[in-house]
């Protein structure tokens, strides 16, 4: 790790009441920590439903109601902002930090012109006239590729492309220069072909700011991350740096995960699918979450593994893979 | 926006069915009298008078050739002489078309103004208590039916306070009342559209892409959530026109206000057919030209409308 | 297409202040308390609604003997307001179940049978709800006559499209079921799938209506009476009795109070109970998901 931290989350939990109104809670996040570096960029990979996007939410302070953070603290830039009030998270969010969101076609107003959204966004952080902020939303648009940008400032999101929808929303987190960017599977809506343009386009722009990339494709992460977290029910199984998380993973579901991915797939013969599904995040469970799914399961399971220091990466797990059985 | 002929052509076709339809209902409910000629001359009249009049309105002629005159008579939009007063019926009528007219305009304006505010306050965080017991409040509004909103409001503004007069159509004053009247037939519901409009959109993700970059909570509610919500508050209004016409010929009665409305009823009172008819013409002119004005409107407003033609 | 883009609110999202339940307990017990009025309405009232006084004319609310007080001729408004349920209750009800009825085989009709039939049957529907209702009752209860059949005539015919819209939608949809479908492969006959397969389907959609549509045509009851068209002028109706009041706005004011008060409260019971049995119906349809 180098350079100074911009954003720290320690054993950040986010609960949710339990939908059957019996007033117990679940946690979404679980106790996690993280740290980013300025410039570094760190993949966030897991299926739905395992809290990656939750903890990005209470990155923005967005924890959507009825949930809320329980325990830990996120410090962004050396400033406590899990609790802070509305008032002072609106100030923050966009120009300390932005999000990038999965759909581009619901997450942007249909009704509101993309020069409207790009032109409030400047304003609210900065005090320039219209002409100013124009100009601002121009430029902004060309930073992230968009072709005749002054004819899209006009546009509704519904007359752009799906690809020049993603842009557009990028240059709207982009927009005032944030030093974080978190970014929600910001390819998933998107062919491949236009996938593939918009991960250059994040590398390319996000060189002076560090990048959160959520995804639950562990190829997209290998692509653009330096480090690399994995979770699971709510919690960080395995962290390491990407190469290591790629090459070696010590996480019987880190495996897992891979050997679903095709691209890193040189060693096994065949794709081998997780069996069964990750257990529904509100109902508790005991010991290691991933226990009903393994083939590495022994009584010892059912206590709650922490997350620990082992070949050079970290891992929660009471039966890593070893160095030898990884090669062997 | 493009503008098609054919569309343009078939809601003429449109247009002329409909207001074939009403004539061709009005003409029987006409027959349905029994004998035409006794209502316009009155129980007081003498078997010389009536057989005169038969005779003048071609009564006595078979009924085709009746409806086929009778047609060829609107197509020129003569619908004979008022009974009442001998005056042609379409010219009374057509001067009764303004106050109808700026009394449904000032209404809808009133709708508006307090159905937005009031419905973008309690659908922005539908589960403050304050917001729960405007919410009900809003609901029990819904069940009183305009006519007796009206009488209330006499009661309170007129009767009590003696703020306001109740009756007339001279000077700005006498225009609160009918014009709240109206206003009630429509503002509870709508403010109950708008409502659930902005708490659907609050949950939107466009929302949370706003929030994102640093929106407040009013701007949030006024530049995001509110132009989707009002969207679907246009067209509550269009397709209600029609209802605000029924609303209208009553808050006119109530109010003494010289519109079509009050017109037809005092019309209806003594079977006054040539002003009935064209009164109801006009209305059904008026409505069509008010739906179709929306549509385009609607067109207009909604943003992923606008490409396509009318 | 609209209610896709979320203009129009979006059916099935359900908060805890959104629970049917509550709603259909408050209107199912004001229903309750509505028709004991009605059924008891001859026990309940102390004297008779079309007798008047002159030595009691106008008396206040709470008045010795006459809790709501009374009219320009000295009758008792309890007892005018107790014998307008059945008139008033009666038309609304009436008027109700004939647009229902007709509605409901226009729209079976319509939906079963292609081509001209249906063109003809939605497009009549489409004519008369953007032509203003009131308009036309107005015009043919001026020809026909003051009274309880030619109201609820008028009123029902005239609405028989808002059923017949809905049922046609419904029954369109159901019609292309596999159980639907299925019975006419096995040739049960035309109306046969309607009535045993159809219909009871339509059943939650019907009520969800009935309830609504009884409170509009409460409202079109009183409304022409109010203006003069529509219960007999003697007949102790809401509507008639608010008509009165209004020439009496300033001397008693109270005398809107109570019809005005009772047509309220009859129409949020009914928009209680619509609304509790549409949630109702799109949970449980939900749950059936």
């Amino acid at each position: 790790m180098s350079g100074e931290e911009v954003l720290s989350v320690d054993d950040l939990r986010v609960s949710f009441p339990a939908r059957n109104g019996s007033g117990a809670n679940f946690n979404a996040v679980d106790g996690v920590s993280l740290s980013l570096a300025r410039g570094e960029t760190l993949g966030i990979v897991g299926e739905s439903g395992s809290g990656k996007t939750m903890l990005a939410l209470s990155a923005m302070g967005l924890v959507p109601k009825p949930g809320r953070i329980t325990s830990g603290s996120i410090t962004l830039r050396n400033r406590r902002i899990d609790d802070l009030g509305e008032r002072d998270l609106c100030d923050l969010r966009g120009r300390e930090i932005g999000m990038v969101f999965q759909d581009p076609m619901t997450s942007l107003n249909p009704v509101r012109r993309v020069g409207a959204l790009l032109v409030e966004a400047i304003r609210r952080h900065n005090k320039v006239g219209k002409d100013e902020a124009r100009c601002r939303a121009l430029d902004a648009l060309r930073a992230v590729g968009i072709p005749s940008p002054e004819a899209r400032l006009r546009a509704y999101p519904h007359e752009l492309s799906g690809g020049l929808r993603q842009r557009v929303m990028i240059a709207l987190a982009l927009v005032n220069h944030p030093p974080v960017i978190i970014a929600d599977e910001p390819t998933t809506a998107l062919d491949t072909t236009i996938q593939a343009q918009i991960l250059g386009l994040l590398r390319e722009r996000l060189s002076d700011a560090a990048l959160i990339l959520i995804t639950h494709d562990l190829g997209v992460a290998a692509e653009l991350c330096d480090r690399i977290a994995v979770m699971y029910y709510g919690r960080i199984v395995e962290a390491g740096s990407a190469e290591s998380i790629l090459s070696r993973p010590r996480h019987p579901y880190t495996a897992g995960l891979l050997a679903a991915v095709p691209n890193f797939d040189f060693g096994r013969p065949t794709l081998v699918p997780i069996p069964g599904a990750p257990p529904d995040p509100s109902t508790p469970v005991n010991g290691c979450a991933f226990q009903e799914r393994c083939q590495r399961r022994t009584p010892i399971c059912a206590t709650k593994p922490l997350l620990r220091e082992h070949t050079g990466g970290l891992v929660a797990c009471a039966h890593p893979a070893e160095e030898e059985t990884i090669h062997a | 926006m493009s503008f098609d002929a054919r569309a343009v052509v078939r809601r003429i076709g449109v247009l002329a069915v409909f207001l074939l339809s009403v004539v061709t209902l009005l003409f029987f409910l006409l027959q349905l009298t029994g004998d035409p000629a006794e209502v316009m001359v009155g129980d007081s009249g003498t078997p010389e008078q009536l057989e005169q009049v038969r005779k003048q309105y071609g009564f006595d002629r078979p009924l085709a050739e009746q409806y086929v005159r009778y047609l060829v008579n609107l197509a020129q939009f003569d619908f004979g002489v008022s009974f009442a007063n001998d005056q042609p019926a379409f010219s009374l009528v057509m001067d009764r078309v303004g106050p109808t007219l700026l009394l449904t305009f000032l209404s809808i304006i009133a709708t508006l103004a307090i159905a937005v505010p009031l419905g973008a306050w309690l659908g922005a965080r539908p589960d403050a208590p304050e917001r729960i017991a405007g919410g009900i409040a809003v609901y029990i509004a819904q069940g009183v039916p305009g006519f007796v909103a009206g009488l209330l409001m006499i009661q309170l503004f007129a009767v009590h306070l003696r703020w306001l007069p109740s009756i007339g159509h001279e000077g700005v004053a006498t225009w609160i009342l009918p014009t709240l009247t109206l206003a009630s037939f429509l503002a509870p519901k709508l403010t109950r559209v708008v409502a659930a409009n902005v708490t659907e959109a609050m949950r939107e993700d466009y929302i949370r892409t706003a929030r994102a970059s640093g929106a407040g909570p009013s701007g949030l509610l006024w530049r995001h959530a509110l132009p989707n919500a009002l969207l679907g508050a246009t067209a509550l209004v269009g397709a209600q026109f029609a209802f605000l016409i029924s609303g209208a010929v009553i808050t006119e009665v109530i109010f003494a206000w010289p519109g079509l409305g009050w017109l037809l009823v005092k019309a209806t009172t003594t079977l006054d057919f040539p002003v009935i008819q064209a009164a109801v013409f006009v209305i059904a002119v008026l409505v069509f030209a008010v739906n179709t004005l929306t549509d385009v409107l609607f067109r207009f407003i909604d943003p992923r409308l606008r490409t396509k033609g009318i | 297409m609209t209610t896709a883009f979320g203009l129009l609110p979006r059916l099935g999202i359900l908060r805890r202040s959104n629970r049917p339940g509550i709603q259909l307990a408050v209107g199912g017990s004001l229903l309750l308390f509505i028709f004991i009025l009605a059924l008891l309405h001859r026990q309940l009232a102390a004297y008779d609604p079309l007798a008047g006084d002159i030595l009691t004319r106008l008396k206040p609310l709470l008045t010795p003997g006459h809790l709501l007080g009374t009219d320009q001729l000295g009758r008792d408004i309890l007892s005018r307001l107790l014998f307008g349920f059945p008139w008033s209750l009666g038309i609304a009800l009436a008027a109700t179940l004939i647009a229902m009825i007709v509605g409901t085989v226009a729209g079976l009709w319509a939906a079963w049978v292609p081509g001209w039939i249906r063109t003809f049957i939605n497009r009549s529907a489409d004519t008369i709800i953007a032509f203003p209702g009131l308009v036309i009752a107005i015009c043919v209860i001026a020809v026909i006559g003051r009274g309880f059949w030619p109201l609820a005539l008028t009123l029902g015919v005239l609405t028989w499209p808002f059923f017949a819209r809905v049922v046609y939608a419904e029954a369109l949809g159901l019609l292309q079921r596999e159980y639907v479908l299925a019975a006419e492969l096995f040739g049960v006959q035309g109306w046969r799938i309607l009535i045993r397969h159809v219909l009871p389907g339509l059943r939650p959609t019907l009520m969800v209506m009935l309830a609504f549509h009884f409170a509009d045509m409460l409202i079109a009851e009183s409304a022409l009476s109010f203006l003069g068209l529509g219960a007999p002028i003697q007949a102790p109706t809401w509507g008639n009795m608010l008509a009165e009041s209004r020439q009496y706005l300033f001397l008693a004011p109270w005398m809107m109070l109570a019809p005005g008060g009772v047509i309220v409260l009859v129409v949020v019971t009914l928009n209680l109970l619509g609304d509790g049995i549409a949630k109702l119906s799109r949970d449980k349809a939900r749950a059936v998901e």
